[in-house]
C-alpha cells in the first residue's frame, strides 16, 4: 500500500537507530534511551491497517503496521449487551506477531481469522486464538511474477461462505481467489493496469478496485473477463484530480455499490451502473466505505464513509450524514461492523486506539492497542 | 344582609358543626359523591362566613374534609374549585384564620400523590400554593440551599467497586479510573447533577469534565435533525422501514404527547433509543446547564468557589451546551430562548435569596428590577446622583390623575405632553388640517442627497434609502411631486433603496435650482400672504441662464445663514416683552406655531412663574429647535417686517 510509505518508512528508520555504533561505556545507556525513544516513536507511528471480527467466537483481531495482530475478548461486552450492564472491552487479550510485514488486510470466515501481508496469507483458528495459541493453522504464499513486481502484498481480503472461496487484491495487478479446502489457487482475476486496493463479494459478485482508478466487477462464474467497469474519476461529480484517481474502497450490498478512494465517494446502481448520491467528505481522500447491513433495533442503517478525518461519518442512501463520530485517529483505515447478534462497530487508524460503537450513532469507548 | 349583627360564638360553632356533618355524612358517598354539591355548598359557606355567621374557616375545613374522603380523581376535579377562588382565600377575611388549614389541606393532598403518576395534579397544587401566598412567602423556601440527596440514579456499574473505592479515599487517590463505557459515564453525570457540591473537589471535578465532554460529544455526533426533520424521501422512507420508535419523527404529523418521568429508566437497552429521543436529550442538558449555573453563580450558602480555569470551562460547556439545545428539534432556538428566560429568572431568585428574601411590595417593582442586575444598579445609582432625583419624584399614578381632572393626557416628558395634548381625541389630532399637507421634494429629500453624496461618510445601512418607511413616503411624494415618476421605463425595480438612489440622483441635478427659487418663494409668502406672487407663475419660464445665475447667489448667501443664538434669543425676548404682553404670540403665530403650541409655552412658563421674556426666549428656542438653520437672523428680520416690528430686533443682530 504505497499511501502508506511515509508512515512505514519512518517507524523503519526508528528501529533503525539502536544499531549505530557507541563506545562501549555510553552504549548500555544509549542503549536504554534509543529502546524508549523507538517504543514511544513506535506508539506514535502505530497505524490500525485492517480488523477481523469473529460473533461466534467473540473475538476480535486487529492488525498494524508492524506485523502485529491484536486480539481482544468480546465475551464480556456481548453478556453486558444482553444484561444491560454498560461494559467496556478490556485491554488486549493477546498480541501476536503474526508477519514479518504489515497486516494490510483482514477477513474473519466461520473458523479462521485470514490475514494478509507481503506474499503471504495465513489463517489461524479462532479456536487457537481463544486458547491463546499464535501459530497460523496454514500459510499460502503468493506465486507471483516475481520479475516484474518483486513480492506483492495482499491489499485486501473477501471471503465467499458459499463456495469457501478466499479473495485476495494483490499488489500484481491481480486478483487472486484461493480454494480454501484445497489451499489451491482457483482462479486469477486480471483486469486492473495498477495495484488492487481492496475486492468484496456481494452474493454471486465480486468487485475490486485499484489504483487505476476503476471499479471491476466480476461474476467469476461467468468468465475472467469483468462484467462491468465504472469509473468514478471520470465522472464530473466525483472526480478530485488533486487527490488522485485511486478507488481504495468499496462495498457491496444487492444491486448497490459503493466506492471511494481520490475521488469522492459515490453510490451506484448495478443494473443501471449510474451514479446515484454523492456522500461526503467533500474535501478529505476517502479509505473506507462499507455498507451497514439489517442493523438491529433503533438503528437506521446505511452507509459508513471514513478517510483521512477525525471522524467517521454515517450517511443514509441519500447521502445526508445521520451522525458524525469522533475518533481517536487523525485517519482512518479500517472499520469492522458487525450486526449479529448486536450491531457493534470498531474503527481505528493512525493511534494505538480503536473505538468502539455499540451502535452507529455515538461512540461508546475507545480501547488501547497496547499491552499495559 | 349586611348589617345582620354579630352572632355569638356558640352558633357559629354549631353552624359549623352542621355544615361538616353534613357534607361528610350526606354529601360525601364514595364514587356516587357529587362534587358539584361540595362546591355548592363550600360557596355557600363562603358568603355565610361573609355574613359573620359562622368561623372564617369554615369553607376550608368543608373542602379538607371533602379531600380526604374522596378518590384522587375525585380531588382533581373538586381542586379546579380550590383554584378558581384563590382570590377568595386571598381576602383579608379568609387568608389569616385559613393560612395553615389550607396548607394542611394541600400537603394532606400532596402526601397521598404519586410524584411520578400524579405529577400534573402535584405541580397544580403547588402552583395554588404559590398563587395563595404572598410572592415572598418563605415558608416554602429551601432557605440554605441543600440538595436533595436522596434522588439517587442507579443504573447498573460492573465496575462499582472501583467506584466505592474512589468514594472512600477520593481525595488521597487521586488517580481515576476514566475509560468507562458512554453508558456508565452517561449515568455518573447524574450523580453530580443529584450533589452540585462534589464539583468542588479536585478529583470528582476531573470526572465530571470528562464524562460531560464525552457526553456532549456523543450527542453532537449524533445528529437528531437529520432524523425528525423531515427532509428527503429516503430519510423518511427508512425511518418508516426501520422498527417504529416512540420518541422518533412524527411530530409533524400529530402532535407529540408531553410525556413525563420522573425518574429517568438506566437500562442499556435503552440507552440508544433515549439517544434519538429529543425530549430526554433536552432533560439532560438542561440538568448540564442548571448546575453550570449554581456552580457560576454567587451564592450565599455556597463555601466553594471555582478557579478561573473550571470557570472557562463551564462557560464553554454552556455555550456548547446552548449550541446542541439549538440543533435538537422540534423548534430548538425557540427552547433555548426559553430555557435562558427561565435561568434568567432564576439568577434574579438567587439574587433574592443572597438578600434574606425581602419582602417585595408593589412600589418596589424597580428595586427589584435594579437588584437583578447590576448594570441597572449602576443606572440607578447615576440617577440618584442626577438632580432631577433631589426632589422627590411624583408618582406616575398623581401625575395621571391630576391630569385626568384637567382632562388632559400626561406623558413621559413635556414633549411628550405637548404632543398627547394637541386634541382630546388623538383622531382628531390626525385629522387636524394642518398636518394635512404634502412636503416639498428638496426639504424631504435634502438629507439623502447629502447622504448620497460621495463627501459624506455614513455607514450603507444608516442610509435613509435604505430606510423602508423613508422609502414608502418618498414614493408616495414623488408620485405626487415628481415628474420623474411616471417616466416610462422598460426595466423592472430591482429593490426600493436602488430606485430611490437613481430617483434622488435625478433629483440632486435639478435641485440647486429649485431650492433657491423655493427660498425666495418663502419669503414672498412671509412678507405679504395675500398678493399673489408673480415669480410662481414665472417659474416654469425661467431661463437656464438665470437660474444660473441664481444659483451662485444663492451660494454666495449660504455661508451667512445660520439660526440665531442664544444670547439673541434671549435679548429679541426682552425687547418682546418691552413691546407688550402678546406680542410674542402674534410673531410666534407668524413663525408657524400653532395655538395651542403657543398656550402649552404659556402655561409652561407660567406654571414657573415665568415672565413674558422667559415664554417669548423659550418660544424662540423652540423655533430654532424646530427650524435649524432656517431660524435665521435674514428670516427673522422678514417675519417681523411683515408684523411692523422690526423695532425688536433693533440693537441685537451686529
Amino acid at each position: 500500500m504505497f499511501q502508506h510509505h511515509i508512515e512505514s518508512s519512518v517507524a523503519k528508520g526508528s528501529t533503525c537507530l539502536p544499531n549505530v555504533n557507541k563506545p562501549d561505556n555510553a552504549r548500555a545507556i544509549l542503549q536504554r534511551v534509543f529502546e524508549m525513544v523507538s517504543s514511544t516513536l513506535r506508539n506514535l507511528y502505530s497505524t490500525t491497517f485492517s480488523q477481523a471480527n469473529s460473533p461466534e467466537s467473540a473475538l476480535l483481531a486487529v492488525g498494524n503496521n508492524e506485523g502485529k495482530i491484536t486480539v481482544f475478548d468480546l465475551k464480556g461486552v456481548n453478556t453486558s449487551r444482553e444484561t444491560g450492564v454498560g461494559e467496556r472491552i478490556k485491554g488486549p487479550y493477546q498480541v501476536i506477531n503474526a508477519h514479518s510485514d504489515a497486516v494490510y488486510s483482514m477477513v474473519s470466515t466461520d473458523t479462521f481469522c485470514i490475514s494478509g501481508t507481503t506474499g503471504l496469507i495465513s489463517g489461524r483458528r479462532w479456536t487457537d486464538l481463544r486458547k491463546q495459541k499464535t501459530q497460523p493453522a496454514w500459510t499460502i504464499s503468493l506465486e507471483c511474477d516475481q520479475a516484474n513486481f518483486g513480492t506483492p502484498e495482499v491489499n485486501g481480503l473477501a471471503y465467499d461462505s458459499i463456495r469457501g472461496l478466499a479473495y485476495a487484491a494483490c499488489g500484481d495487478w491481480r486478483t487472486h481467489v484461493y480454494d480454501l479446502e484445497t489451499g489451491k489457487r482457483s482462479q486469477t482475476l486480471e483486469g486492473h493496469e495498477d495495484y488492487v486496493h481492496d475486492v468484496v463479494v456481494g452474493g454471486s459478485l465480486v468487485a475490486s478496485s485499484g489504483e487505476d482508478g476503476s471499479v471491476l466487477v466480476w461474476d467469476p462464474r461467468a468468465g475472467r473477463e469483468p462484467r462491468h467497469r465504472i469509473v468514478p474519476h471520470e465522472l464530473e461529480q466525483l472526480a478530485r484530480p488533486n487527490l488522485g484517481r485511486f478507488i481504495s474502497s468499496l462495498d457491496l450490498n444487492n444491486d448497490w455499490l459503493v466506492c471511494g478512494g481520490g475521488p469522492k465517494a459515490g453510490i451506484f446502481h448495478l443494473r443501471s451502473l449510474a451514479l446515484t448520491t454523492v456522500l461526503p467528505p467533500a474535501k478529505a481522500a476517502v479509505h473506507v466505505t462499507k455498507f451497514t447491513r439489517n442493523a438491529e433495533g433503533g438503528d437506521r442503517g446505511g452507509i459508513v464513509v471514513a478517510g483521512i478525518l477525525p471522524h467517521l461519518s454515517v450517511c443514509s442512501m441519500a447521502g445526508e450524514v445521520t451522525a458524525q463520530l469522533p475518533s481517536s485517529s487523525p485517519c482512518i483505515y479500517t472499520v469492522s461492523i458487525t450486526d449479529k447478534p448486536f450491531t457493534m462497530m470498531t474503527y481505528g487508524g493512525m493511534s494505538t486506539k480503536i473505538d468502539v460503537c455499540f451502535n452507529l450513532n455515538y461512540r461508546d469507548h475507545s480501547v488501547s492497542l497496547l499491552e499495559d | 344582609m349586611t348589617n345582620i349583627s354579630p352572632y355569638s360564638e356558640t352558633t357559629k360553632h354549631c353552624v359549623e358543626s352542621a355544615v361538616r356533618n353534613y357534607v361528610t355524612k350526606t354529601v360525601i358517598n364514595g364514587e356516587l359523591t357529587e362534587i358539584d354539591t361540595i362546591k355548592a355548598v363550600t360557596s355557600i359557606c363562603i358568603e355565610l362566613v361573609r355574613n359573620e355567621l359562622c368561623l372564617p374557616t369554615l369553607p376550608v375545613l368543608v373542602l379538607s374534609d371533602s379531600f380526604d374522603m374522596l378518590t384522587i380523581t375525585q380531588c382533581e376535579k373538586l381542586f379546579t374549585f380550590v383554584e378558581s377562588n384563590v382570590s377568595v382565600w386571598k381576602e383579608d377575611t379568609f387568608f389569616a384564620p385559613c393560612k395553615t388549614s389550607v396548607l394542611r389541606m394541600c400537603n394532606d393532598l400532596l402526601r397521598r400523590l404519586s410524584r411520578s403518576q400524579n405529577t400534573v395534579f402535584c405541580g397544580r397544587i403547588l402552583l395554588f400554593l404559590a398563587r395563595f401566598f404572598p410572592f415572598s412567602e418563605r415558608s416554602g423556601l429551601n432557605l440554605i440551599s441543600e440538595f436533595n440527596l436522596e434522588n439517587v440514579t442507579t443504573f447498573t456499574n460492573v465496575e462499582t467497586e472501583m467506584e466505592e473505592d474512589e468514594g472512600t479515599d477520593k481525595g488521597v487517590d487521586g488517580r481515576l479510573k476514566l475509560d468507562y463505557t458512554l453508558y456508565t459515564k452517561f449515568w455518573s453525570l447524574q450523580d453530580f447533577f443529584r450533589n452540585p457540591v462534589q464539583c468542588f473537589q479536585k478529583a470528582p471535578w476531573k470526572m465530571y469534565t470528562t464524562y460531560c465532554g464525552d457526553v456532549l460529544e456523543a450527542f453532537r455526533s449524533f445528529k437528531l435533525d437529520n432524523v425528525q426533520s423531515s427532509g428527503t424521501s429516503a430519510a423518511r422512507l427508512s425511518r418508516t422501514l426501520s422498527e417504529p420508535v416512540p420518541t422518533e419523527g412524527s411530530n409533524a404529523l400529530q402532535p407529540q404527547v408531553d410525556q413525563y418521568f420522573a425518574k429517568y429508566l438506566t437500562n442499556q437497552k435503552l440507552l440508544d433509543l433515549q439517544f434519538s429521543d429529543a425530549n430526554f436529550r433536552r432533560y439532560v442538558l438542561l440538568q448540564i446547564l442548571i448546575l453550570a449555573q449554581y456552580l457560576t453563580s454567587d451564592i450565599k450558602f455556597k463555601q466553594e468557589k471555582l478557579t478561573e480555569e473550571q470557570h472557562d470551562w463551564v462557560k464553554k460547556t454552556e455555550e456548547l451546551v446552548y449550541t446542541l439545545l439549538a440543533e435538537t428539534p422540534p423548534d430548538g432556538p425557540v427552547f433555548v430562548k426559553t430555557v435562558k428566560h427561565i435561568l434568567k429568572r432564576e439568577e434574579m431568585w438567587s439574587v433574592w435569596k443572597n438578600e434574606g428574601c425581602p419582602e417585595f411590595k408593589k412600589t418596589s417593582v424597580n428595586t427589584l428590577h435594579n437588584n437583578s442586575t447590576h448594570q441597572s444598579e449602576e443606572m440607578e445609582d447615576a440617577d440618584l446622583k442626577s438632580p432631577a432625583k433631589k426632589r422627590p419624584k411624583r408618582k406616575l399614578g398623581d401625575l395621571v390623575r391630576e391630569f385626568d381632572k384637567k382632562s388632559k393626557h400626561s406623558g413621559v416628558n413635556n414633549e411628550m405632553t405637548r404632543l398627547w395634548n394637541l386634541k382630546l381625541d388623538n383622531l382628531d389630532a390626525c385629522k387636524m388640517p394642518e398636518r394635512d399637507f404634502v412636503p416639498a421634494l428638496e426639504d424631504y429629500f435634502t438629507q439623502a442627497i447629502e447622504q448620497l453624496s460621495p463627501k459624506s461618510d455614513g455607514k450603507e445601512q444608516d442610509k435613509l434609502v435604505n430606510d423602508s418607511n423613508f422609502g414608502w413616503r418618498g414614493l408616495r411624494l414623488l408620485a405626487c411631486r415628481s415628474p420623474h415618476f411616471f417616466t416610462h421605463s422598460a426595466s423592472p425595480i430591482a429593490t426600493l433603496p436602488e430606485y430611490l438612489t437613481t430617483m434622488i440622483k435625478k433629483l440632486a441635478k435639478e435641485l440647486p435650482s429649485q431650492l433657491s427659487e423655493d427660498i425666495k418663494v418663502d419669503e414672498e409668502d412671509n412678507k405679504e400672504e395675500d398678493k399673489v406672487i408673480p415669480v410662481l407663475e414665472q417659474n416654469d419660464g425661467v431661463k437656464e441662464e438665470e437660474e444660473d445665475m441664481e444659483d451662485d447667489t444663492a451660494e454666495a448667501e449660504r455661508p451667512e445663514i445660520r439660526a440665531i443664538n442664544l444670547e439673541e434669543q434671549r435679548a429679541l425676548a426682552k425687547n418682546l416683552e418691552k413691546i407688550g404682553g402678546d406680542k410674542w404670540k402674534v410673531l410666534a403665530k407668524k413663525l408657524g406655531f400653532q395655538s395651542d403650541e403657543i398656550e402649552y409655552i404659556e402655561s409652561e412658563k407660567s406654571k414657573d412663574n415665568g415672565t413674558v421674556a422667559d415664554q417669548a426666549a423659550l418660544m424662540l428656542q423652540i423655533w430654532v429647535e424646530n427650524e435649524g438653520e432656517e431660524a435665521s437672523k435674514e428670516n427673522l428680520l422678514y417675519t417681523l417686517g411683515g408684523l411692523k416690528m422690526t423695532e425688536i430686533a433693533d440693537g441685537v443682530f451686529t
